[in-house]
């Protein structure tokens, strides 16, 4: 069997391997406490002892960055998986049913679109109070239309494909066309959907923790670690660019693998 | 005028290695027709799409030449070949409609190769292309300029891209099942079509087809591909008639219409 | 549209009246009328735009806008179609393709279902170890090959192949036809193949239609229709054969 070659940009796969494994890890044992304040290493600049230094506060900035970066894929992951599940759905009936009832929820969908995703968290928080819960709910719900718009054009274009047809010609019912036939073929876009939209999370909910409606002390999160460290920039630069690096690190590497995997 | 000397391709992209076409030899000289034909995976487009340049990265060419009046197009610089391709040497697809830009009008197509390679002012390309709508016997070629390809029918659309084609008078025209695509009553018009105008031009002509009625039609040789490799080659009626090799035999028996 | 079960003529496994047939709106078929007697073969033949795809689709009742008169003996009809990649789910194994219908037959059982597959396999000639690949593994052959098999396991009768052999290569058309004539002898099957191909239609139909632009410019046995056309189109049809 001649077996068609994948490639997997390898920088992208290691580079997410290694955060991911340094979160991991971090979940079970950081270098210091990450919440502990130490006077005496005030503003200390990279060493032996703290490898990103320490901040305004003397925590260790590489131990605050690998909670931080937990906090982050829980957002960035959560975040897809409400915004694919709902999506999904919403797509595959409007995509496989059509007419008035795809009208209708797609215009919908229009609205939700319409709200700038930081916007609509606003909204959330205000409403609801601010917890990485209601993060997590409201970005959730502002993914939701793009994955819909992108599962229904895939229903769409599988509706009328041969295979369906010949499913109809065996009498298997619309839900079981829809989710075990037509499904499995989605896959790959829905993937690569997914990655974006884990990017867009992550930067999100910097976004939002950076603006102080995101993520809330004394929960760690790059976003808030780069936000507070504005003032100390010509001090202890680090304090800013260690949390920065890591959010550019990860994305750069979910999307060098996703792109990768997503090519023929 | 075109030789084809054991011309090598493999695909690179599997592993192992997928055999393209192995040793193939073919001659063409001025003014001859040939047939080259084969079913899918025999190469046949694979070496067409050879000899214009056409092939992708992972697909190389592991040995061979291809001698175009003595000139080795796989050795020559690509400022050299751009002079030869579209000028000397054209090709006509299988797919009209998908074969032509959609968002550009039919008449700035035909007229793009003028543009390459020729030095000639806005209104004589305008001209020539008008004339060469009207050799393909497209009725209101100055109407027909203007239009877009999906305003035309999959048969106007190959006699455009047949105009495309023949606007430099290339020495050689490379068809590569042109007539597939299209229906049975527009078939024979496009093979006379060709065939006129390897007549007129005194153009050598690469038929390429799986179908051995066409190659039979319009053809004075023809050479069998099997797997990548040539298995027979001759005059048509040689072949036909006389088919030596058992794939060859069996190509012609079965296109003798037996009833099942 | 009316499917009733009683056919007028016992003899006929197909009758087909007054059908017309459209695509948002447009009409594609006009007032085709055909009947196919139980072993035979009909063939429908025509160029792009005749409409003998969408009869079919209308037949095996997998297109919504067409009404006339369709009655199917058991109400029992398959399809084979052109693009066989197309046919086959590329993300399924060729084990979960066959016996989806069966499962969809209440076929409970999963020992059952591999015997019949099994047997099927070997009615349509193809090896047992294709079972675990998937369809974009096997040839274009072995791919219609599969589909053959996915219609007769639902124990259809009547068969209707639109352009089944057309994507295929020469050789393996010509294979593809014998085994799909065998089958006909050996399990009494009814075909209506539509194909544009005319040389193909004369080897295999008993009866042949010829349409243009949706309606029925002539019918009649193959020998009628080839050795003595009446109408200018199919003299034109025949003409252009090379």
């Amino acid at each position: 069997m001649h077996k068609k070659k994948l490639k997997i940009n390898k920088f992208g796969a290691i580079l997410s391997f290694v955060i991911v494994l340094m979160i991991i890890i971090g979940i079970f044992a950081t270098p210091y406490d990450p919440n502990k304040m130490d006077a005496a290493s005030k503003f200390s600049a990279p060493s032996i002892n703290h490898i990103f230094g320490c901040d305004q506060f003397g925590r260790d900035i590489f131990s605050r960055v690998l909670v931080g970066g937990r906090t982050t894929l829980l957002v960035g992951g959560c975040t897809v998986l409400i915004g694919a599940f709902f999506g999904m759905i919403l797509g595959a009936i409007t995509g496989f049913i059509g007419g008035i009832v795809d009208e209708i929820l797609m215009r919908i969908n229009d609205v939700v679109a319409s709200f700038p995703s930081i916007l609509l968290a606003l909204v959330f928080i205000s409403l609801l109070g601010p917890n990485t819960g209601n993060v997590i709910l409201a970005l959730g719900i502002a993914f939701i239309p793009s994955f819909a718009r992108i599962v229904r054009s895939e229903f769409i274009k599988y509706k009328d494909a041969d295979f369906v047809k010949s499913a109809k010609l065996m009498k298997v019912g619309k839900i079981r066309i829809l989710f075990v036939h037509i499904m499995p073929n989605i896959m790959p876009t829905m993937l690569a959907t997914a990655a974006i939209g884990f990017n867009n999370a992550v930067l999100a909910e910097a976004g939002m923790s950076y603006l102080g409606i995101g993520v809330m002390p004394p929960d760690a999160s790059l976003g808030r670690m780069m936000s507070e460290s504005q003032a100390y920039l010509s001090v202890a630069p680090w304090c800013a660019i260690f949390p920065g690096l890591f959010i550019v690190l990860m994305i750069l590497g979910f999307s060098l693998l996703s792109e990768s995997l997503n090519r023929k | 005028m075109l030789e084809v000397k054991n011309l090598s391709i493999n695909f690179y992209d599997t592993t192992p290695v997928t055999k393209g076409i192995e040793n193939i030899n073919i001659s063409i000289c001025e003014g001859e027709t040939v047939g080259i034909v084969g079913e899918s995976g025999s190469g046949k487009t694979l070496t067409a799409l050879s000899i214009m340049g056409l092939i992708e990265d992972h697909v190389k060419i592991d040995s061979g030449e291809i001698l175009f009046n003595n000139k080795n197009l796989l050795q020559i610089s690509a400022k050299e070949r751009r002079k030869i391709i579209g000028n000397d040497i054209s090709m006509i697809f299988q797919e009209p409609i998908s074969s032509l830009n959609p968002l550009m009008k039919v008449g700035k197509q035909v007229e793009e190769s003028l543009k390459l390679h020729k030095n000639m002012t806005k209104d004589d390309r305008k001209k020539e292309a008008i004339k060469m709508l009207e050799l393909v016997k497209l009725p209101d070629a100055n109407i027909i300029y203007d239009k877009y390809p999906h305003e035309l029918s999959g048969g106007m659309c190959q006699r455009v891209m047949i105009a495309a084609a023949m606007i430099c008078h290339p020495k050689l025209l490379i068809a590569d099942e042109p007539t597939t695509a299209l229906d049975v009553t527009i078939q024979k018009n496009i093979l006379k079509l060709i065939s006129e105008f390897h007549e007129t031009e005194n153009m050598g002509v690469m038929f390429i087809s799986h179908d051995l009625r066409v190659i039979r039609y319009i053809c004075d040789k023809v050479i069998v591909l099997y797997k990548g490799k040539v298995v027979e080659s001759g005059t048509v009626e040689d072949v036909f008639n006389n088919p030596k090799e058992e794939y060859t035999k069996k190509l012609v028996g079965i296109k003798n219409g037996k009833r099942k | 549209m009316e499917k009733e079960n009683k056919l007028k003529d016992p003899r006929n496994i197909l009758e087909v009246e007054n059908l017309n047939a459209f695509y948002n709106g447009k009409q594609y078929v006009y007032d085709v009328s055909l009947s196919l007697k139980r072993g035979q073969v009909l063939g429908l033949v025509g160029e792009s735009g005749s409409g003998k795809s969408t009869i079919g689709k209308a037949i095996a009742d997998i297109m919504k806008e067409y009404n006339g008169n369709i009655r199917i003996e058991d109400d029992s009809v398959q399809m084979i179609f052109q693009n066989t990649l197309d046919a086959l789910n590329p993300k399924k194994k060729i084990l979960w393709i066959l016996e989806e219908p069966l499962k969809m037959m209440g076929v409970k059982n999963k020992e059952e279902r591999l015997s019949k597959i099994a047997s099927m396999l070997i009615k349509v000639n193809l090896d047992e170890e294709l079972l675990c690949r998937y369809p974009d593994d096997l040839s274009g052959g072995q791919r219609q090959r599969v589909c053959i098999a996915i219609a007769l396991l639902q124990e259809s009768k009547l068969i209707i192949a639109d352009e089944a052999t057309s994507a295929l290569d020469v050789t393996v058309q010509d294979n593809i036809l014998s085994l799909m004539m065998n089958l006909k002898k050996e399990m009494g099957l009814s075909y209506l193949f539509i194909s544009h191909d005319l040389e193909i239609i004369s080897q295999i139909s008993d009866e042949v239609i010829v349409l243009k632009n949706g309606r029925i410019v002539e019918k009649g046995t193959v020998e009628n229709i080839y050795d003595n056309p009446k109408e200018e189109y199919t003299k034109k049809l025949l003409d252009a054969c090379l």
